[in-house]
């Protein structure tokens, strides 16, 4: 599905020079063109916004602005964005901050070679890349916002179809094995995660959106 | 070497006197002269000589101002300034008698300096120590005793006064400057703890990331190479988990409970090269006890997965909460196992399963679930409530 002509323009963000130089060397074997590299978030915003690549891949420890907020101010500018998040684990909350911001996905630092670049491949088809930690900790959320509606009743919440798949997600299932066990097409799975991720963006939006009127910020 | 006893000298005075405390030192002063040259006006006809008197009033105001503006400077000549102000004071005291006769002094009971006598002693007791500042009291308080002699107990007590004032004084400064002192230490140690933290996070991140790049591309490096990833691998988890335990975090003094445990830090230590731990964001607290045992029995299931699953089998381990309970999930994609083997191998004890596992969930209240069939790996859901 990757476009034959031009390459994947793609914009590496990592505090140590050491990741950025491996990551890039494997992107460019793969035939992506690195457009730009940050070592922290000021640099991450500026350069982003001059280059604006197909995909960032972010990590999110950097010095100031942090890779999650960094990854809402670039959203918000450059919709056609495309974000993977990149990080080590424990850092639970940053990520899901990172992907209700508008980030496609998100890879385990200690990921191989081969996953990461299908995680890149994927994003850049514009597909989430839902790992099963990331399943996780968007299953979480949804069970949180369940026990915590918003007093406007517009949370969203799981359908039983997709908190299934969700969870075969996060037990590790591949996509092709929770076709079969649920005797749906591979499409299908693929659209139930994608869906989840998409009402969970949205309602951020209108979260913030809703919190800015609320501030007084929208004037 | 002058400019170096200069600032030896103010270091001293800074750190035995606040700033603070010498002002109102110095407003003292200034209102007990007034009061001394009110309580001479008030017996000028009585007085021997009245115009000397007037003159000794004039030279005690003086002498104050000068106490005032010198005091705060010039501090290498401190010691010859408070010198002075005790022989001052001592003059002026001693001509009490000649000047207003032993008569009026003795049913007067002040003498010329008045309560304005107290400063100097009180003065070299800030600065000095409650020892000398006592001693110099005792003398002037001795000089005026002995102008004009009576066991008038109105005579005799200003004796009291003069030694103790200082002596007080004196110590009060001690106290107040060990106070600080302690303080400055404890201050000093909290901001050493706090870099050392910053500093240790700063190694450590460095470490962890070498340790992940080492684990990453060591396996193209051929057999040695390939040993070093694993190694790499394994200190980066330890390296992790060892960061993660912690109960305080100097930095934002904060204390977490020790009785309660988060069940999703707790669950991340068993990440690994070939186990995935997926929770959710937050935390999620259950009691340390409890919590010890459901992680007994996560380690026994990925051990068993270990044991009998096969080299390749690896494993993903999912918490959720929900309502008051929390489900936990082990699955693996080994080589799974028939029903009946299950039972076989339950029935002989062998995988632990009985004890370790079910009956261990049934002691905290809690239901366990084991699927498993041949190629298909084992999964095993437990759900147990939070309390």
């Amino acid at each position: 599905m990757r476009f034959s002509k031009a390459p994947t323009r793609i914009m590496l963000v990592d505090d140590h020079p050491m990741w950025i130089e491996a990551l890039a060397e494997d992107l460019s074997e793969d035939g992506c063109e690195i457009v730009a590299v940050a070592h922290d978030g000021s640099e991450t915003l500026t350069r982003a916004r001059a280059t604006c690549p197909d995909v960032v891949v972010m990590d999110l420890n950097i010095p100031d602005p942090d890779g999650a907020t960094c990854t809402q101010l670039l959203m918000n500018e450059l919709p056609g964005l495309r974000v993977l998040v990149m990080s080590a684990s424990g850092e639970r909350d940053d990520v899901l901050r990172a992907v209700k911001a508008g980030a496609n996905g998100y890879v385990l630092k200690s990921s191989s070679k081969a996953e990461l670049l299908d995680a890149v491949h994927k994003t850049v088809d514009g597909e989430a890349v839902f790992t099963p930690t990331l399943a996780g900790l968007v299953l979480g959320e949804y069970r949180r916002m369940a026990n915590n509606p918003s007093p406007d009743d517009d949370t969203p919440s799981l359908t039983s179809r997709e908190t299934e798949v969700l969870r075969f997600v996060a037990k590790g299932l591949s996509y092709r094995d929770i076709a079969e066990q649920l005797f749906v097409s591979h499409r299908t799975v693929q659209n139930h995660v994608q869906n989840v991720l998409r009402k969970l963006q949205l309602h951020n939006r209108v979260e913030l959106t809703r919190y800015a009127i609320e501030q007084g910020l929208d004037s | 070497m002058k400019n170096d006893t200069m600032r030896i000298c103010t270091a001293q005075g800074d750190e035995r006197v606040s700033g603070s405390i010498r002002r109102s030192a110095d407003w003292i002063r200034l209102a007990m002269v007034v009061h001394a040259v009110v309580v001479n006006l008030l017996r000028l006809d009585v007085a021997h000589q009245p115009v000397v008197m007037i003159v000794v009033s004039s030279v005690m105001v003086a002498w104050s101002l000068v106490m005032v503006l010198y005091g705060r400077r010039n501090c290498r000549r401190r010691r010859n300034l408070y010198l002075c102000d005790i022989g001052i004071t001592a003059v002026i005291v001693a001509l009490s008698g000649p000047v207003l006769g032993t008569e009026v002094l003795r049913s007067t009971t002040f003498g010329l300096g008045g309560f304005w006598m107290l400063m100097a002693p009180v003065t070299l007791a800030m600065y000095t120590g409650s020892a000398v500042g006592a001693g110099a009291g005792l003398v002037l308080g001795a000089i005026q005793f002995l102008e004009a002699p009576s066991l008038d107990p109105r005579v005799w007590t200003h004796l009291i006064i003069t030694v103790t004032v200082p002596y007080l004084v004196g110590l009060l400064i001690k106290v107040n400057n060990e106070a600080i002192a302690e303080r400055n230490r404890s201050v000093a140690t909290a901001v050493a703890l706090e870099e050392r933290e910053r500093l240790n996070r700063i190694v450590h991140d460095g470490v962890l990331q070498v340790l992940a790049m080492v684990a990453r591309e060591g396996h193209e490096l051929g057999p040695r190479g390939k040993m070093l990833a694993l190694l790499a691998r394994k200190q980066e988890d330890q390296l992790r988990t060892t960061l993660q335990d912690k109960h305080v975090d100097v930095t934002k003094g904060e204390y977490l409970d020790a009785d309660t445990t988060d069940l999703t830090t707790m669950l991340e230590k068993h990440q690994s090269k070939t186990v995935t731990v997926s929770t959710m964001a937050g935390h999620v607290s259950m009691t340390t006890d409890r919590a010890k045992e459901l992680d007994r029995v996560i380690t026994e299931v990925l051990s068993n997965v270990f044991k009998h699953a096969g080299v390749n089998a690896k494993s993903w381990i999912l918490l959720e909460e929900e309502k008051g309970q929390v489900i936990v999930t082990v699955r693996d994609d080994g080589i799974g196992m028939t029903p009946e083997r299950l039972q076989a191998a339950a029935d002989a004890g062998r995988l632990g399963v009985k004890e370790s596992i079910v009956g261990r969930i049934l002691s905290l209240g809690g239901t366990s679930t084991l699927d498993s069939a041949p190629g298909k790996g084992t999964e095993w859901e437990f759900r147990v409530p939070l309390q």
